[in-house]
């Protein structure tokens, strides 16, 4: 009856390791997915920035 | 006279490497030292982009004191006995680096003339911090000590507070126009995270008492400094050349010999400074952006050591073919 009692409670702790475990890799998943999304949208806005400024004095130099 | 941002933050740097490695110590070996370790990691590195663009775009807050106030907050977090708690406070502990690492890059990128050495130089402290921290850890030194480098951590980096919100920062030039913004952005990223990946992967067996690890980050905060020396003075083209190159040998052969291992480590760190003039090169209104792509590199790249180990055998062969790979990729992408 122990015996049974503790394989219960191995696999128990077994599975709510891998349950609770699961859990926290779905979210940081999510959370790292968020990050990168956000990050390469403020990158690409900033490259845009970068050639609409090249663009614009490259129009300056040639009016002169 | 021009603001000597890069010493205030070398500083700040090294005290908030102290109190995160103290804290990170404190509790190794610990069964859950992996996931607190990638917990911490995760916080600190990768959402560093968005906070220093948060930084920039809205420049009232009182940054500096936030991010010190975090860490120690998370002092208290992480002596909670409930586990929820803990682990909590090293997200804390995270977060509170990246403001402080944000806050530095934007310092002394700002007042740095264009040139990539306070950069390196703030980056470099972190070495310092990192063995200062782990010793008190480790040797489980009174938590109140920490007081002292989180003073020191708030009062340089109040000292540097004008430059971290001037919003006016210098040209970066390094990169090859040859190749598009996206280009540059992905080799520059690539290169960090092989250089992160390689941080695990070089075998140094020599090291097993604490003036060999002293030794091993100062000589890797020196490569870093130099590196951004050597940039501003011979070109990041040249140097990428011999930092990528000559690093080989020296790493592989190194396993136990000390005198050989420190050589390809400093070697091996001077690419830092030319990966982050890159990304300051293709961003550069937001340099708290491009610092966080290579410290996001600095997460991918030191993700798969959570995971798998490889033997000595192979990890040669990372470094022989890694090293190679990056040497192509950045003579291509950098300017003659």
């Amino acid at each position: 009856m122990d015996k049974l009692i503790y394989a219960l409670l191995d696999v128990g702790i077994g599975g709510a390791v891998i349950f609770f475990g699961g859990i926290a890799a779905v979210i940081f998943i999510i959370l790292a997915v968020v990050i990168i999304t956000v990050s390469v949208k403020h990158i690409r806005r900033e490259i845009k920035r970068k050639e609409d400024l090249e663009k614009s004095e490259e129009e300056e130099s040639l009016e002169e | 006279m021009r603001n000597k941002n890069e010493v205030y933050y070398f500083i700040v740097h090294a005290c908030v490497e102290t109190i995160c490695f103290y804290l990170l110590r404190l509790h190794y070996p610990l069964m859950l030292a992996g996931t607190i370790a990638f917990v911490y990691d995760f916080f600190a590195f990768l959402p560093q982009g968005i906070i220093g663009k948060f930084i920039e775009n809205h420049k009232k807050l009182p940054y500096e004191t936030i991010g010190n106030v975090l860490m120690m907050a998370a002092v208290f977090l992480v002596a909670s006995p409930v586990h929820a708690v803990h682990v909590g406070g090293y997200v804390v502990l995270g977060i509170g680096n990246a403001v402080m690492h944000e806050c530095g890059a934007l310092a002394t990128v700002t007042e740095s003339e264009g040139k990539i050495f306070p950069s390196a130089l703030f980056v470099s402290g972190g070495g310092v911090g990192i063995v200062i921290g782990q010793t008190m850890g480790i040797n489980q030194v009174s938590v109140w000590f920490l007081l002292i480098p989180a003073v020191i951590s708030e009062v340089c980096a109040l000292a540097a507070r004008k430059s971290v919100r001037k919003g006016v920062y210098p040209v970066f030039d390094v990169v090859n126009h040859k190749y598009s913004a996206g280009i540059i952005l992905i080799v520059a990223f690539l290169v960090t995270a092989v250089r992160s990946y390689l941080g695990y992967a070089i075998p140094i067996s020599w090291n097993k008492e604490l003036w060999q690890t002293i030794l091993l980050f100062g000589i890797m905060g020196l490569g870093k400094a130099l590196g951004g020396y050597f940039v501003d003075r011979f070109g990041a083209r040249r140097v990428a050349l011999v930092s990528t190159l000559a690093a080989v040998p020296f790493l592989i052969f190194g396993d136990k010999l000390m005198v050989v291992s420190v050589i390809g480590v400093f070697f091996f760190s001077m690419t830092m400074s030319i990966t982050f003039a890159m990304c300051l090169s293709v961003l550069r209104f937001s340099p708290g952006l491009a610092f966080g792509v290579t410290t996001a590199a600095l997460f991918i790249g030191l993700v798969p050591a959570f995971f798998v180990r490889f033997n000595l055998y192979i990890n040669a062969i990372f470094i022989v073919v890694f090293s190679i790979v990056c040497c192509v990729l950045l003579l291509k992408t950098l300017k003659k």
